[in-house]
């Protein structure tokens, strides 16, 4: 406490000296003033732009289009296609509320003026004091979250537009919120886990010479992604798409001085803008069919797609399946499925809290989030949910076997992100988007643990990240070994654990689907099962069991984190076991209050196992994890010289998994270097030395000279002045009085 | 009918006050701080006089809605102006209480200019708005060359009063009447009329050089850089907003001439271009402001060019987003200015940033504005006009405008980039502005970015202006 009177006391002083504090009064003005205005006059349509003649109409928010009959036809609809239980878009049946209130506002914009607060005075406060800022600004965040999930749980829902930026045609960009029950889950996990890693950051970056710069970024991406999720429009989505982006690259790339950290930042923008292509793609036909881009007429037309197609070289698309498709490959980008997976391992440049924040808990799964988002699109098309699972079931088992041999102690959770995230999808390819959510939703926390787990290692091994040099740390790391005992226990699927009930729910949802590629993820799903229990503890038992195997130097300086990153630990283990509680299934005596409290949103899909077949599909998920951590018992406790001989035995095989499959050198000699040469040979030397060069300089030098030119009109002469002046006056007269 | 002429009561009051004060020996404060308080009354009656209707002296002096948005718009510039000029560094302690009150003089002009409804009482405005302009410009410590630009401006007024009397003395000639509404019950039966025509003509002309139109312009980039700046922060903003109004209301009754639009037309693009180019190369902050004065003449001439599509309202949208920009540029180049001379060139911008970084934001939200990229003012300002052409046929104008907002883009980014990316070792020495300064400087930021996020609010309030003329 004291320390924070002394803060405040200091910045007092210092903003009273300089003349800072008027800056800082102005955009703590601006924000406050824009939300409270808009707030209190509650009529969105009031400060639109117009491009237009100038006329000013105050546009009603967007209203619900159809009327209850309507929609119960829609709803009719989907239930023949998809046979989904439940409502789908249903909002109008619910009690949706116009309006927006401040906490809601205060959501996103507070870490927004932490980010503008922050890279403007941080460097000022210096490290001792630069944090605090973010940290309560993501706190207040927190409980603000915490009051929107009350007022979902309460049945209210808000759809709001904030005001409208552009109003031509009918195109509509504008900022608006929507909280549902999707939205407060995804506010939660972003806002809870971002607090977190704020909190563990001030001992992970401690010493860091871009400290206050760290922090900033931190808070630029927590406001990205809450606008992400908070959009009710796909614009609003893209922003915070592209923007989510942005921080990922500013933060991958923290240390910039290094050339791969810098590297693995543009891949990572890279990589994705080739899923944001089709993404924006799939927007624009978005837009040009529905004529908007508010998910509630989307959603709520969007059978007016079934039966439209589209054609082009003449191959003729399914509508709802080409718009579904384009979506899925922005998911695909953000969420590092195949074949975009290559930047997620190699983001692990960036420092620890951001893995765990970005690359683990919130960014990654935004596909995930659009997919569920986008499920009333997704439904309508059987083949595009076939996609969606096949890929998570080719991903999960793609990356599961390459996190069996990799010794990067961030690169194994890496892929094991990649192969969860893959599950996510699989749930959402069979129509279960709550038990892709759910297992979102416990992932964030386990994930985000293993991740900060790690950090804590690294710090202690002093920046060491290869397990080979690790080892017999339980002793020296006592919290850190409990903790992440827990977070591996949670991934592997030990019964009452949160990973358990979320990926017992996806694959007893695949087993039951009715199309083959459910049954086939399914498989595939059990299987990665084992191998996840599998590496997750090679890796925990490399780390902690056996006998030191780094220096003396090491050695000397191993110690366990400071509070301020394992009390972030503990708060994370809590949640990798406790959070899948809230979706205990009914086989065994829960109440399955996930599932009932998305389905308003994602519905529910229509099928029937029976509690015996979901235990006898329970007891082999757990039989296959159990196996797995036995597995790794043996060979990594037990007879560590087992792995060796393994590899040696399967060397080709190894190599593989150790090399990633070579997908990286496969995209550098398919992709990259014609990309290059392209590049070199004809952008360089003929579109820009010679077309753009000669239209870039030469304007401006023609300008330069007309301007040139001109000036010796102003010579300073009375006389001449005057007779310009004179002469334009009568060539005006004799051009209007000619005949 | 008091509350109805309460801004010119004021203002006159005003002027009244600092004729007295000029004979006695008060403070420099003092009196800053009574233009301050008297500008600022002028404001609060000018929001009382807001919705006034009413005809004064025979239908010569008619109160309106229109007339009221100027007045407040004019009050609003007076009472900004007289913050951002509250230093006065390069004006003599004692002509203070004289440049007061002949600004008074000025404003009150200004007012009336907006309210006459008939040609000689116009004409009798305009030169109430202009004569004490002429003598203010020489105003300034140490040697300059002011005199000259006191004559070159009094020249240039006195030959385009000229043509404006010329004008005017057609126009009775025309129509046998001075008084507008008679006029304008008239108008549809004089297109064709030579003699209308050119009395229209000449009037305009008269306009163009208050608002330093190309190739009426040639007094600006002199003026400008030879008055002291604090004049030249008075000179910049004030009359534009004057002679916007009686274009306005002046094209508006003569829309229906044949071949006048297009003249219009050509002389936008003219003057939006020569200005433009002319700015390219300066290295003086205030000749860069004039030549900036110029291009945007042409800007809000292309909404002339459309009466019936919101031409008007868009015109009177820029012409107070301009007010604000252009005050806010002034600002900064007061603060920048060394004492001695009147000249500020654009090297005393370097490190602005770690000078003051208020004024440095303040700066790059006003150029911006200028340069008219989003989310300010002036993006707003000219997407409406340019818009406004476009719907009345006139795209090639439109076309014009938006390729000339790319070389304006780079004549303010280049100042911007001065004051943002200066050399860490320069010797200017920090920037302690008075806090009213810096008062100023945040609500001229909010207002600027206010009117590009939200204009709503102003562009119906100008619709409502413009719909009074009819």
């Amino acid at each position: 406490m004291m320390d924070m009177k002394r803060v405040i006391q200091k910045a007092i002083t210092d903003y009273c000296r300089s003349e800072k504090w008027a800056v800082f009064a102005v955009i703590a003005l601006l924000v406050l003033a824009w939300c409270g205005t808009v707030c209190a006059s509650g009529d969105p349509g009031h400060g639109e732009l117009l491009v237009g003649g100038g006329e000013v109409h105050g546009t009603a928010p967007h209203g619900i289009p159809g009327g209850g009959e309507q929609d119960e036809l829609a709803h009719g609809e989907h239930h023949g296609d998809v046979g989904h239980e439940g409502g789908l878009w249903t909002y109008q049946k619910l009690n949706t509320r116009q309006e927006l209130p401040f906490y809601l506002l205060l959501i996103p914009f507070l870490p927004l003026a932490s980010f503008i607060f922050t890279i403007l005075f941080g460097k000022r406060l210096g490290e001792k004091h630069a944090h605090w800022v973010p940290i309560a600004a993501v706190l207040t965040s927190f409980v603000c979250a915490l009051i929107a999930l009350k007022e979902v749980m309460n049945g209210n829902r808000i759809n709001c537009d904030l005001y409208t930026l552009i109003s031509s045609g009918s195109l509509n960009v504008s900022v608006g919120f929507l909280l549902d029950e999707l939205t407060a889950v995804m506010l939660i996990v972003v806002t809870s886990i971002s607090s977190l890693v704020h909190i563990y950051s001030v001992g992970y970056m401690h010493g860091d010479g871009g400290y206050y710069r760290f922090f900033s970024f931190l808070s630029l991406f927590t406001f990205s992604m809450l606008m992400l999720v908070t959009g009710n429009n796909f614009i609003q989505l893209f922003f915070g798409w592209e923007a989510v982006g942005l921080s990922s690259y500013l933060l991958i790339g923290f240390w910039f001085n290094k050339t791969s950290a810098a590297d693995a930042g543009k891949k990572a923008f890279i990589v994705n803008r080739f899923g944001d292509f089709g993404f924006a793609l799939g927007v624009i036909l978005i837009f040009l069919l529905f004529g908007t881009l508010h998910y509630e007429p989307v959603f709520s037309q969007a059978t007016k797609m079934v039966g439209q197609s589209y054609t082009l070289l003449g191959m003729t698309f399914d509508m709802p399946t080409l718009v579904a498709l384009l979506l899925f490959c922005g998911a695909v980008g953000k969420s590092a499925q195949i074949p975009l997976h290559v930047w997620l391992p190699d983001a692990m440049e960036g420092p620890t809290p951001v893995s765990a924040l970005i690359h683990a808990a919130t960014m990654v799964t935004a596909g995930v989030f659009l997919v569920a988002r986008c499920n009333p699109i997704f439904g309508l098309s059987q083949f595009a949910l076939d996609v969606v699972t096949v890929v998570g079931a080719v991903t999960c088992l793609f990356a599961a076997t390459i996190a069996l041999v990799q010794t990067d102690i961030k690169r194994v959770v890496a892929y094991s992100t990649v192969s969860q995230l893959a599950y996510m999808f699989i749930g959402c390819g069979v129509g279960a988007y709550g038990a892709g959510i759910f297992h979102l939703f416990t992932h964030a926390y386990f994930k985000a643990l293993l991740f900060l787990g790690c950090g804590s290692v690294i710090h202690a091994m002093s920046d060491e990240q290869d397990v080979k040099y690790m080892g017999g740390l339980k002793k020296y790391l006592p919290v850190t070994y409990w903790t992440m005992l827990l977070a591996s226990l949670s991934i592997s699927g030990v019964p009452g654990l949160a990973g358990f009930f979320s990926k017992d729910e996806i694959l007893a949802m695949s087993y039951a689907s009715t199309s083959g590629a459910g049954k086939f993820a399914w498989a595939i799903g059990t299987l990665v099962a084992c191998m996840t229990a599998f590496y997750s503890f090679r890796l925990f038992f490399l780390t902690f069991h056996g006998k030191f195997r780094g220096t003396e130097e090491q050695r000397k300086h191993l110690h366990e984190s400071p509070r301020n990153m394992t009390i972030p630990l503990c708060l994370l283990a809590f949640g990798a076991v406790a959070s899948g509680w809230v979706g205990i299934p009914a086989a065994l005596g829960g109440g399955a209050h996930w599932s009932h409290f998305l389905q308003p949103v994602v519905g529910h899909p229509a099928v029937h196992l029976s509690h015996a077949t979901e235990w006898k599909l329970m007891c082999l998920s757990v039989g296959v994890g159990l196996f797995g951590i036995a597995a790794a018992y043996v060979m990594y406790v037990l007879k560590p010289g087992v792995p060796v001989r393994i590899a040696a035995t399967f060397s080709l095989a190894y190599r593989w998994l150790y090399n990633k499959y070579y997908v990286d050198e496969l995209y550098f000699a398919t992709i990259v270097q014609p990309t290059i040469n392209i590049g070199r040979k004809v952008l360089v030397k003929v579109t820009d030395g010679i077309m753009i060069e000669g239209i870039v300089n030469g304007i401006p030098k023609s300008i330069g000279v007309i301007s040139g030119q001109l000036r010796r009109m102003q010579t300073g002469r009375v006389h001449h002045y005057l007779a310009y002046m004179a002469s334009g006056a009568f060539i005006i007269l004799f051009w209007m009085l000619k005949r | 009918m008091i509350t109805a002429l309460l801004p010119e009561i004021i203002i006159g009051i005003a002027s009244l006050f600092f004729f007295t004060s000029s004979l006695l020996d008060l403070k420099d404060r003092t009196v800053v701080n009574a233009a301050i308080g008297f500008s600022g009354l002028s404001i609060a009656a000018a929001l009382i006089s807001l919705g006034s209707h009413g005809d004064f002296f025979y239908y010569a002096y008619g109160v309106d809605r229109f007339s009221r948005f100027f007045v407040l718009l004019i009050t609003g510039t007076f009472f900004l102006a007289c913050i951002i000029t509250k230093g006065m560094k390069q004006i003599p302690s004692e002509k203070i209480s004289e440049l007061y009150f002949f600004i008074s003089v000025v404003v009150l002009g200004l007012i009336m200019i907006t309210t006459a409804r008939e040609l000689i009482t116009l004409f009798i405005a305009l030169e109430l708005a202009s004569y004490p302009l002429y003598i203010i410009t020489s105003y300034r410590t140490g040697l300059g060359y002011q005199f000259e630009a006191a004559v070159k401006y009094m020249i240039f007024g006195v030959v385009s009063t000229a043509f404006m009397l010329y004008g005017i003395s057609y126009l009775y000639g025309a129509f046998g009447t001075t008084f507008l509404h008679e006029i304008v019950a008239e108008v549809h039966g004089h297109m064709d009329n030579s003699l209308a025509i050119a009395g229209a003509i000449l009037f305009l002309v008269g306009l163009a050089y208050k608002l330093a139109l190309f190739p009426f312009h040639f007094w600006a980039p002199d003026v400008y850089a030879g008055a002291a700046g604090e004049v030249v922060t008075f000179l910049a903003s004030l009359p534009k907003l004057g002679a916007i109004a009686l274009l306005v209301r002046t094209v508006s009754m003569f829309s229906g001439m044949e071949n006048l639009l297009p003249v219009l037309a050509v002389l936008a693009v003219l003057s939006m271009t020569a200005g433009n180019l002319m700015a390219l190369n300066q290295q003086e902050l205030k000749r860069l402001l004039a030549y900036s004065a110029v291009s945007h003449a042409g800007y809000m001439f292309l909404g002339l060019l459309a009466p019936d599509q919101g031409g008007f309202t868009a015109m009177l949208f820029y012409g107070t987003v301009y007010a604000i920009m252009s005050l806010g540029a002034f600002l900064v180049a007061l603060q920048v200015a060394g004492d001695e001379k009147g000249d500020i060139p654009l090297s005393n911008l370097k490190g602005l940033w770690g000078r003051s970084p208020l004024m440095a934001i303040l700066l790059t939200i006003a150029l911006a504005s200028l340069a008219g990229l989003p989310p300010t003012g002036g993006f707003t300002g000219k997407l409406l006009l340019l818009t406004a052409a476009w719907k009345a046929g006139y795209l090639w104008a439109a076309v014009a405008g938006v390729l000339n907002t790319v070389i304006g883009i780079y004549v303010y980014l280049k100042a911007i980039k001065i004051s943002l990316v200066g050399d860490e070792e320069d010797t200017h020495a920090l920037l302690a502005s008075p806090t009213a300064i810096r008062i100023a400087a945040a609500a001229i930021c909010i207002t600027l970015l206010y009117l590009g996020i939200t204009p709503g609010k102003l562009i119906s309030m100008a619709d409502m202006a413009v719909n009074a003329l009819s």
